[in-house]
């Protein structure tokens, strides 16, 4: 456990924006209760692990506005991950696990290899990055004569834990349209004068974006993307999501806020107070992909 | 006079503006002939306007001739009566006309100097008239003229006075005929002998201003119109100022939207209405009509403290929120309030895709509900109504030999899977809803199939297999389900009933099969979190089939063959003899014998707090049921579901096979089909066929030969 890694944000090259924390950043707006009772089961370990989270991160203070945080839950302990993003929102972020909110570790990047090597492995989260998963497969020796040899490979918690962060992040991880936008220079950041969605606006999936690089957008025809604004339409909406229904849209306490679940990825759980900024997402579960969704609708 | 003469000055000031560049033209070039071509197409399309006025006017010009204070004896020039004569006549049009008639006496004499053409007879009269009002007239007003000629040098001077008398004469003229108005003669005299030229004037007139406008689509006439009646309709003050801001307004008017007439009533907000439905919530007050004394006794046992159980829930990081809990009790009290209610708990939330459900459980008192019994027996009466009715249709077709095998009996109310009564509701303050009743059909069925919750309990189920009933029946299985699976408390908390002992098993509909085990002294809080021997299930299995108690569909199945004796070996031959009992773990069976799931263990104990661990509480996690806790402190504990309601499988789902087709008719050699004969096959027959017939013959021939041997013996 590196946890040196993370001492400082200065050191890691993060830029000191004001530190928000899904529960506390927004302040007023949505507390920790109001994200615990929109979020499936448990949020995180207790008000006693909640707070060592949230100090944790007000010490290494890094992030942008956007809250992101996940909680794997595993069988024996849960992994917490907490991000950083840099003043360019869509840069590849950095991210910090732990396992009781104290001791940060950083996790390299995903590589595509990684997701290969990692999707054979089925079932639950351990809790401990240094478990390893064994898998038997096939493999092919003696070119020639086709043999086929059992092989045990070993799997690390932390590869998969890697690559489940990234698949997370690519499917699900979402804003609010308006909330950041893309500078002529390419870069793209926080808009500030981001007032939140209208209500109408707020129960439609369209005003939804994946928070990635955009995948769809390059193959949508120029009839398509004739209304869309370069500069806040530049990432995929979550209209088109396949399969459709894939999301679960919700108005709560009388449309002051509207709750948008993942049925793809279970325990995602996104927020947002129409007509103000107040946006944020979390994620709580168990890090598997709901496969059977078709099946389910 | 007075008016006339301000009046006259801002025509003045318009006058010049129009009179200046005709004037400096020919000053300029001193040609003529260009500016008379230019002046000619106005003459010439107001002509039918102006040509034939002279004659109209005459009569009138004479007769107002005593009346004007110095109005020559010549004849009037022509444009003079149409607005003199216009306002009495017709009311609007008059209004608008003046402006081009007060134009043309502007712009003829323009366009005609009177030095130079003054051999034409049309020019000649119309500079005398001028010149006559000149003197006539002129010495009125003279002072106000003499300045502005001024600016134009002294010889202008002439011309100048010329046109400004001419004018002056106009609104002389107007003068004049509002005085003759009072005598009203002259013009109805006017009027009628000249009524079809007046009218194709106002006509024209009318029809220039009606024309719209190719940019704006207006026109002049409706835009006056519409600022007259306006002026008119708010009478402001200085009308003759703000005329400009006037016209700008009633222009401006065409683009404010205009409201549709029907329009929605203010919709009820959201927000208000949940507000208005929970306030119901916080203004409960003794229900009328309820024993003081049944009121204490409901308040003692009934409703649970949801708000201590959400206490020790969030130190476990579970739970929904003060707010949200709270609001949820007040709604759990209205429940107990409303219903005769034994015991009530609150069983937890199912997420939906549209709305949530709030789950309560919920025993009623004894003898209380009847109501459920009586609904019980409408839905048989009509299932029998139904079944009937089916057989009066069908009589004719062919019935089926297919058996539909027993259907297994629901378990009563109070035992078993229905051992409590289930309401939902999908947000605190809206109405509770009892679910039905589970069937075990259902409960086989919601075990082969996923399917998310939409949130309206009335929404279809359509899956594979086909789900017996909708949204709350499948909800209700679940529910079933989850509670067979994740209720568990600490071991020793309930006792097996001294009636009953340990042949619970045995004993079928045991109501109030454990109860609280009065001497529990309560367990170690890490006793419970290292052993899971230490909690147990309290509620019962359910059997694979769909019971808690063993339901043996034989016996009656023989009672029924008595009956029907032609069905009985076949039955007998299908099924078999004894069906080997389900036989689902005791109540009260410790965790530690769930099964695994796949090398996982099904539950996860946790400390909720490692630095103090003196207070804190056992948390327990199903991995079972994702969303189910449990916690306890020792003494107390509690079970809570938060979730999308479905059983954790480690491997894809895939929906069940279909069963194997039906065999229509037992298989037999008249009705399969055989091979075609191969012509080997043919011919070798044919041949044998031959044999057979040329020995037959034979015999015959034979038989003959014996017989003719008979005769001819």
């Amino acid at each position: 456990m590196g946890s040196g890694k993370a001492t400082t944000s200065t050191e890691l090259g993060w830029d000191l924006w004001p530190h928000t924390v899904v529960w506390r950043g927004h302040a007023g707006a949505v507390t920790t209760e109001d994200l615990q009772s929109l979020t499936p089961g448990r949020n995180w370990e207790g008000p006693e692990s909640a707070r060592a989270w949230a100090s944790a991160e007000e010490r290494w203070a890094a992030g942008g506005r956007r809250p992101a945080a996940i909680c794997i839950l595993g069988l024996v302990g849960d992994h917490f991950i907490s991000q950083g993003m840099r003043e360019d929102q869509l840069a590849p972020r950095q991210t910090l696990y732990s396992l009781n909110c104290m001791e940060w570790s950083l996790l390299p990047p995903a590589t595509e290899e990684m997701e290969v090597r990692t999707s054979v492995v089925k079932g639950r989260f351990m809790g401990d990055p240094s478990h390893e998963y064994e898998h038997t497969e096939l493999q092919e020796t003696n070119e020639g004569e086709k043999l086929l040899e059992e092989v045990v490979v070993q799997i690390k918690e932390e590869t998969r834990l890697v690559s489940i962060i990234d698949q997370i992040d690519k499917a699900v991880a979402i804003i609010p349209r308006g909330a950041l936008f893309r500078t002529p220079f390419g870069p793209t950041h926080v808009n500030r004068v981001f007032e939140g969605l209208s209500l109408s606006e707020a129960k439609k999936l369209s005003s939804y974006f994946h928070f990635r690089e955009p995948v769809e957008l390059k193959n949508k025809t120029l009839l398509e993307k004739a209304d869309l604004d370069p500069s806040l339409d530049f990432m995929d909406s979550l209209e088109h999501d396949i399969p459709k229904g894939s999301w679960s849209i919700q108005m709560e306490r009388g449309n002051a806020l509207v709750v948008l679940r993942s049925l793809l990825w279970p325990g995602l759980t996104f927020y947002h107070a129409p007509r103000t900024k107040n946006y944020g997402s979390i994620y709580v579960g168990t890090g598997e992909k709901n496969m059977d969704l078709p099946f389910m609708l | 006079m007075e008016d006339s003469a301000s009046t006259q000055q801002e025509k003045e000031n318009q006058v010049p503006a129009e009179a200046g560049q005709p004037w400096g033209g020919k000053t300029a070039a001193s040609s003529q002939s260009s500016v008379p071509e230019s002046s000619e197409p106005v003459e010439a399309k107001q002509g039918p306007d102006t040509r034939p006025q002279p004659r109209s006017s005459s009569p009138y010009s004479s007769a107002a001739d005593p009346t004007g204070p110095g109005a020559s004896p010549s004849p009037r020039p022509p444009q003079e009566p149409s607005p003199a004569a216009s306002p009495l006549a017709v009311a609007r049009q008059d209004l608008v006309i003046p402006p081009p008639s007060d134009r043309t006496p502007g712009v003829i004499p323009d366009a005609r100097p009177p030095p130079s053409d003054a051999s034409e007879q049309s020019s000649d009269q119309r500079e005398s008239t001028p010149h006559h009002t000149n003197q006539a007239e002129g010495d009125a007003f003279q002072q106000s003229q003499q300045p502005k000629p001024c600016l134009y040098g002294p010889r202008d001077v002439s011309r100048q006075n010329s046109k400004h008398k001419e004018l002056r004469f106009d609104i002389f003229q107007k003068e004049n005929s509002s005085s003759d108005s009072d005598s009203d003669q002259p013009a109805t005299r006017a009027l009628e002998t000249s009524p079809s030229e007046l009218e194709t004037a106002i006509q024209n007139a009318k029809a220039y201003l009606l024309k719209t406008s190719s940019k704006s689509g207006l026109n002049l006439y409706d835009h006056l119109s519409n600022m007259l009646t306006k002026i008119l309709d708010e009478r402001p003050e200085n009308a003759v100022d703000i005329i400009e801001n006037i016209s700008q307004d009633v222009k401006m008017a065409h683009f404010s939207k205009k409201l549709d007439t029907l329009q929605n009533e203010n919709e009820m907000l959201p927000t208000y209405e949940i507000a208005e439905t929970q306030k119901a919530l916080f203004l409960q007050g003794h229900l009328e009509g309820v024993d003081q004394e049944l009121e204490d006794e409901i308040a003692e046992n009934s409703l649970p403290n949801v708000m201590e159980s959400a206490f020790y829930f969030e130190q476990a990081g579970v739970g929904l929120g003060t707010d949200e809990t709270f609001r949820i009790l007040l709604a759990l009290k209205q429940l107990t309030d409303t219903h005769p209610v034994q015991r009530c708990r609150f069983w937890g939330k199912i997420l939906g895709l549209e709305r949530n459900y709030i789950v309560a459980e919920v025993e009623f008192r004894e003898g209380e509900d009847e109501e459920e019994v009586e609904e019980e027996d409408v839905a048989e009466e009509r299932g029998e109504r139904d079944s009937e009715a089916d057989g009066d249709q069908e009589d004719e077709l062919p019935k089926s030999f297919h058996k539909a095998p027993q259907p297994v009996p629901k378990e009563e109310s109070g035992t078993g899977a229905n051992k409590y009564v289930y309401f939902v509701c999908n947000e605190p303050g809206r109405p509770w809803l009892k679910l039905p009743s589970v069937t075990p059909a259902q409960i086989v069925i919601a075990r082969k199939i996923k399917k998310f919750f939409t949130g309206q309990l009335d929404a279809p189920i359509i899956s594979y297999p086909p789900f017996p009933g909708n949204e709350s029946n499948y909800l209700r299985a679940q529910i079933a389900r989850i509670s067979a699976g994740t209720h568990i408390s600490p071991l020793g908390f309930y006792q097996f009933g001294e009636e009953e002992g340990e042949e619970e098993e045995e004993v079928e509909g045991g109501r109030g099969g454990f109860e609280e085990n009065p001497d529990f002294e309560g367990l170690h809080v890490t006793d419970l979190v290292e052993s899971l021997s230490n909690w147990v299930h309290h509620s019962q299995h359910i059997l694979s089939q769909g019971r808690c108690h063993w339901f043996n569909p034989i016996p009656k199945n023989e009672e029924e063959e008595e009956e029907e004796d032609e069905q009985k070996e076949e039955e007998k031959v299908e099924e078999p003899d004894y069906i080997e009992q389900e036989v689902g773990p005791p109540l009260l069976t410790p965790i530690s014998e769930d099964l695994e799931i796949e090398n996982m263990p099904p539950w996860t104990p946790r400390l909720a707090s490692n630095l103090i661990p003196q207070y804190a509480i056992a948390v327990l996690r199903s991995n079972l049921w994702p969303g189910a806790y449990a916690f306890s402190n020792g003494k107390k504990f509690e079970n809570l579901y938060i979730g999308w309601g479905h059983k954790y499988s480690p491997d894809n789902y895939t929906p069940p096979v279909p069963p194997p087709v039906y065999q229509e008719y037992p298989s037999r050699p008249e009705i399969t089909e055989m091979d075609d004969p191969s012509v080997e096959e043919e011919q070798a027959f044919r041949a044998a066929q031959e044999a057979v017939l040329l020995a037959a013959e034979n015999e015959e021939t034979e038989e003959d030969e014996d017989e003719e041997d008979d005769y001819e013996e």
